[in-house]
């Protein structure tokens, strides 16, 4: 009987362990679609290493944009922070850059901003981590752009990271301050806790005291009569409540000579105006979206007008934080998520407008939970990147009510 | 005479439990209490920390959470309450002056294991970014009042307020290295800044932190004495919970269900 019950805990936790598949999403597939589509949305994302060895830099570029069909039941979006998802400190922020500002912390957004980020980060951890830039708003939450798998190699020097002090003094930020005062000062507020506390139980029973103090009132301890509290004890507790004034008098004195200058921490938050946007010369319109999931197929009809003087191509559709290209083959091209197919082929000229019907097939937006089949809100927000024959793109914002097709 | 009487009464009272106290038994040994401090020692541990987090969570984990505002008046209220619960145990049980230095030493424990495992070894955050605050000074000024006045109101006044400025104070000690200037992005920051901005915290964005904010500063123009005022006021009311948790929750359940004898 105990051989069977060790078998099957054996073989349950055998199971546990070796059946779980390895979480490759970050949490974004549990946002709904409505928040994910309607309020960010990312594009032009580059990173300019897949390998780097610990200590070396590696760079995150792109485009987050805070998106005109920012919902009506989230509040205005106004404060927003641009991070990176990563397992933990795998990576260090050196620099972070948007619309040519640094911005260490958070800044303040606006709706329909366009925001070029760039991030710098220098391997920390050894390891292979999918990265991802995020943009986070507060009160939405965070806003997860495309990821990429980037490879941190062990150097042979390991790792550190110097600071520069306004005094010009480099500090090792990996240990700085580690030994003394964070656990040499700590450890003595430990020790002297611990002489207080083994005063009283190692001499003196703990359990019988019960008897005698059962027949005392609370505010009474019986003084040396009775022997609960004695004067020893007191004279005792008296000296090491001194030793606690001297550590602290000594350790404050200490603090204010060795850190003369000290300033609180700082809130550097401030406004970063939108991006300049080149000359619109596209608008376009969704006029149905529909999602067909036998077939595995979105389509979708835009009603797009050139107002430029070249003819324009829809060069890309982008949902949330994938991006879809025009292709006929089932393979998908590296750097984006899917393609789709443009009927009626062909440009739309200048100053003309057409209706295009856009066609997307394979399980990508099902897969990354971006349908909102079943779902109370069926919006869907898509932004269509439209490029004249200069190479100049318009990212125009489209949003339509779902259709699905029903089984 | 009658006070002559009373007080011969009185001394051969406390004679006896003198007597009482001295007294060995046959199947309570010491290897009862080395039991009951060190179990007891997990318990009380992870009930201080666990309503630490709850409370105070995140100005624990972090440097530069630890500001001059929200940090002296949330985290002693939030540390304040078990102690208080234990200070009463202790003290009603024993007559033993340690329920704070108790709880405090075992919360040390706990937090210093928890952040060198999980934080450091586990994560990969420098302890030196992700440090936790130490209560046991305060906690033996907090036992140390009671001993001296042996009266709960007393204690809950002096003792309290005392209490969240030696937290303070204690923990400023730990923390000035990290408040240095430094220039970073082009931006002068403090150091503590320095290591959230480069310590990548995936769920936290940087506006979720509580630097200056709400009008509390704007009285005297002065942040961090009214800080300190403040959260001395409100670790009176922590520990007055801690209390109604002792006496509610530990000692009148007991009382209810166990048999006198």
């Amino acid at each position: 009987m105990r051989r069977r019950l060790l078998f099957a805990l054996l073989l349950g936790l055998g199971l546990v362990i070796f059946s779980a598949p390895a979480a490759f999403a970050h949490g974004e597939h549990s946002q709904e679609p409505w928040l994910r589509l309607s309020t960010v949305g990312f594009w032009n994302t580059t990173f300019s290493a897949q390998t780097i060895q610990q200590g070396q830099e590696v760079t995150i570029t792109g485009t987050a944009k805070v998106l005109e069909t920012w919902p009506k039941t989230l509040p205005d979006p106004e404060t927003a922070f641009i991070n990176i998802e990563s397992p933990g400190p795998a990576f260090l922020v050196k620099d972070r850059v948007v619309n040519g500002r640094a911005a260490p912390a958070s800044f303040y957004v606006e709706r329909g901003g366009v925001y070029n980020y760039k991030l710098t980060l220098v391997g920390r951890v050894p390891g292979t981590y999918h990265v991802h830039p995020t943009f986070a708003v507060r009160s939405a939450g965070t806003l997860i752009g495309p990821g990429q798998f980037i490879r941190v190699t062990k150097s042979a020097n390991g790792f550190s990271n110097p600071v520069q002090l306004y005094n010009g003094k480099t500090v090792n930020l990996e240990s700085y301050g580690l030994g003394w005062p964070v656990m040499g000062f700590s450890v003595l507020t430990f020790i002297l806790g611990m002489v207080w506390l083994l005063w009283w139980i190692v001499p003196k029973p703990t359990v019988s005291r019960l008897a005698v103090t059962s027949q005392l009132s609370v505010n009474d301890d019986g003084g040396d009569a009775v022997g609960l509290v004695t004067k020893r004890d007191h004279r005792a507790m008296d000296i090491i409540m001194l030793a606690t004034v001297l550590l602290l008098v000594g350790g404050w004195i200490w603090q204010a000579t060795a850190f003369k200058t000290k300033i609180p921490q700082q809130v550097d938050r401030f406004r970063i105006e939108s991006a300049t946007q080149p000359a619109t010369f596209a608008t376009a319109t969704m006029n149905k979206i529909t999602y067909d999931r036998k077939a595995r197929t979105l389509t979708m009809d835009v009603q797009a007008a050139n107002q430029g003087k070249t003819a324009m191509d829809l060069r890309a559709v982008h949902f949330a934080n994938l991006a879809f290209v025009p292709g006929t083959g089932s393979a998908t091209p590296p750097g984006v998520d899917g393609t789709y197919q443009v009927s009626p082929a062909g440009s739309v000229d200048a100053g003309a407008t057409k209706v295009l019907t856009v066609t997307m097939k394979g399980t990508t937006l099902s897969f990354n939970d971006l349908v909102p089949t079943g779902t109370a809100n069926t919006n869907m927000t898509a932004v269509l990147e439209f490029a004249d024959q200069g190479n100049t793109s318009n990212f125009v914002t489209t949003q339509q009510f779902l259709t699905p097709v029903f089984d | 005479m009658a006070s002559v009487t009373a007080d011969l009464k009185a001394r051969g009272r406390a004679g006896e439990l003198r007597q009482l106290l001295g007294k060995k038994y046959r199947y309570i040994d010491r290897k009862w209490d080395i039991m009951f401090w060190v179990t007891a020692a997990f318990v009380v541990g992870a009930a201080a920390d666990i309503t630490k987090q709850l409370f105070a969570g995140d100005w624990d984990f972090w440097t530069d959470w630890k500001d001059a505002q929200w940090w002296p008046i949330i985290t002693p209220f939030a540390i304040i309450i078990i102690p208080s619960a234990l200070q009463y145990i202790q003290w009603l049980a024993w007559k033993f002056p340690t329920g704070a230095v108790y709880t405090t030493v075992c919360l040390w424990l706990c937090v210093e294991l928890g952040r060198w495992l999980q934080w450091r070894f586990f994560v990969y955050y420098p302890i030196n970014f992700v440090w936790p605050a130490t209560a046991v000074l305060a906690g033996i000024w907090l036992d140390w009042v009671l001993l001296k006045s042996k009266s709960w109101v007393i204690t809950s006044v002096v003792g309290a307020m005392g209490w969240t400025f030696i937290f303070w104070a204690t923990n400023y000690i730990i923390l000035a290295p990290f408040l240095q200037p430094v220039s970073f992005m082009g931006h002068t920051l403090t150091l503590a800044d320095v290591q959230g901005i480069e310590y990548v915290r995936t769920q936290t964005p940087e506006y979720l932190r509580l630097i200056e904010q709400g009008s509390l500063r704007t009285f005297l123009g002065e942040t961090l004495y009214v800080a300190l005022a403040f959260g001395a006021t409100v670790s009176i009311a922590g520990y007055w919970i801690g209390q109604f948790i002792g006496r509610m929750l530990a000692i009148w359940p007991i009382g209810k269900f166990a048999k006198k004898v």
